[in-house]
């Protein structure tokens, strides 16, 4: 009896996280920490975003949406924190969902109501395109799941209108590309890295140039990482993936090739960051850009594939911890 | 004089606007004012001449049309299109060159251009074009090895001296053989078997 309620927590957790709480990964989960770089006092105010943007996310779209929260959009929010003129401060909070610790907890700012909108938005699409082409219950879960999904972007686009209509045509250019199975990895990488620059873009015009390269740089890195990690997989479907048709279906080749592209990609990145007039988290950001990034890029192109047991370690028990 | 791009930490594709803006940035960091008594202060001055010097090479280069190389003037117009920034009206009318009459330079203006869009990897077998085509120029070489030092490291800044680190036996053979030409230079001979 009891091994059969385990299967079946396991098969719960299974879809539950594989419909929801990967849907947050926007930027498939590749832009986060390398904690064991991270100052302590770094740590608590990484934490503390996390806390704050989970807690924005509910108050705004409810509970499905705190279960997409992801580290890629926590990263997000950082920036744009480290951006914004005045520091919005701490407070010290418990969590709903693990109330017997007490943590640090960044006070609602304009940079968390941001990423948690913009968060929406990426979901929605993110949860259209697994009802295009995913497996069955990823895809039934999506299918569930979508009316919520879409409701929440529509309030979401009501604060954001602009980044909505630029994600739209990003994702209406992906599946576009997509169709016409371009081989270019330039023109391929295109609309994930507008759309992170998009992402990025704010209001301040002095910074403006060198956060829209970050972004799209940052959204280059994001599409190869994502091209490069489904290599073997498209591969056995005979799904598009500009690296396969660059190198002929060899992926080896294909994984070395794009070593160079990412390389430069993330040189870029920190080249661009150099370049902003950051005012708080410098540690935390640059330890993603230092650390975080080359680490998550070593680990995708030594082919380890980060299973879902291992996304689990890294999500579900990482999230408990942080 | 070292390279003035690499003095004040740019580009050689920068526009005017961030030669202007990093050369400001550094003439604040190392101005006089800051060092005041500072035992610093002589340092600071020499880097502050090679700042100014490194400023004012660049904006007479491009004053002159074309950065080193003399280029020709057929692609000034281009240039000074990339330069302030209109990449998109420069790639068009770089496009509109028909494909027989490109040369090394119209692949170094085009991968500029395609480097300045974040198009990478393009920009690389643009650059790398532009120099096998004119192994001699030196503006060509030096966006091809940049990006190509990016490719190969993924831009990791290893700190000033950090290959020094320590004292390889590399360093210890040198050591000891310029310890023995000074001894035979005097009269004298440290390693006899040279």
């Amino acid at each position: 009896m009891l091994q059969y309620l385990q299967i079946f927590h396991e098969w719960v957790c299974e879809i539950l996280y594989d419909g929801i709480v990967k849907m947050g990964d926007t930027m498939f989960g590749y832009v986060k920490v390398y904690q064991p770089e991270l100052k302590m006092g770094e740590f608590e105010q990484y934490r503390g975003a996390y806390c704050a943007l989970c807690r924005t996310l509910g108050k705004r779209y409810g509970i499905t949406a705190q279960m997409t929260l992801s580290y890629d959009m926590t990263f997000l929010a950082l920036l744009h924190m480290a951006l914004a003129d005045s520091c919005t401060g701490f407070a010290h909070g418990r969590c709903p969902y693990n109330p017997f610790k007490k943590r640090m907890c960044c006070k609602p700012s304009a940079a968390l109501d941001f990423a948690a909108d913009a968060a929406m938005l990426l979901v929605y699409h993110k949860t259209v395109d697994t009802i295009a082409d995913d497996r069955f219950v990823k895809r039934l879960t999506a299918r569930l799941l979508l009316p919520i999904m879409r409701r929440n972007r529509r309030r979401a686009a009501l604060r954001l209108p602009q980044l909505d209509e630029t994600l739209a045509a990003a994702m209406d250019a992906q599946r576009d590309l997509e169709q016409r199975a371009v081989s270019s990895i330039d023109q391929a990488a295109e609309p994930t890295a507008r759309m992170l620059a998009a992402l990025c873009a704010c209001a301040d015009e002095t910074q403006q140039p060198a956060l829209e390269r970050l972004g799209y740089c940052l959204g280059r890195w994001v599409y190869l990482m994502d091209a490069t990690e489904d290599l073997a997989e498209d591969l056995r479907n005979q799904s598009y993936n500009p690296l396969l048709i660059a190198h002929g279906g060899d992926v080896s080749a294909a994984r070395d090739a794009v070593t160079f592209s990412l390389n430069a990609s993330m040189a870029e990145c920190r080249a661009a960051y150099d370049a902003l007039n950051i005012r708080r988290f410098d540690g935390i950001l640059r330890n993603v850009m230092e650390w975080g990034m080359p680490h998550m890029q070593k680990q995708v192109l030594s082919g380890e594939k980060r299973t879902r047991a291992k996304h689990r370690s890294g999500g579900f028990q990482d999230e408990q911890s942080v | 004089m070292n390279n003035p791009y690499e003095v004040l930490g740019i580009q050689p594709t920068a526009t005017d606007e961030e030669v202007k803006a990093a050369y400001r940035e550094l003439a604040k960091k190392y101005h006089p004012d800051n060092y005041g008594n500072n035992p610093l202060s002589e340092l600071a001055e020499e880097k502050m001449q090679e700042i100014n010097e490194a400023y004012d090479t660049i904006i007479r280069m491009r004053r002159q049309g074309g950065s080193a190389g003399g280029s020709s003037s057929r692609y000034s117009d281009i240039r000074n299109l990339i330069r302030t920034g209109r990449t998109i009206d420069a790639e068009s009318l770089l496009d509109g060159i028909p494909a027989p009459s490109r040369d090394a330079e119209w692949y170094f203006l085009k991968g500029s251009v395609l480097y300045k869009k974040g198009w990478l990897d393009d920009a690389y077998s643009h650059f790398s074009t532009a120099t096998r085509m004119d192994p001699t120029n030196v503006e060509y070489r030096q966006a091809f090895n940049q990006l190509d030092m990016q490719r190969r490291t993924g831009g990791y800044r290893t700190a000033p001296g950090s290959n020094m680190n320590g004292c390889s036996t590399c360093d210890m053979c040198q050591g000891l053989i310029c310890a023995d030409c000074c001894c035979e230079c005097m009269g004298g001979d440290l390693v006899p078997c040279c």
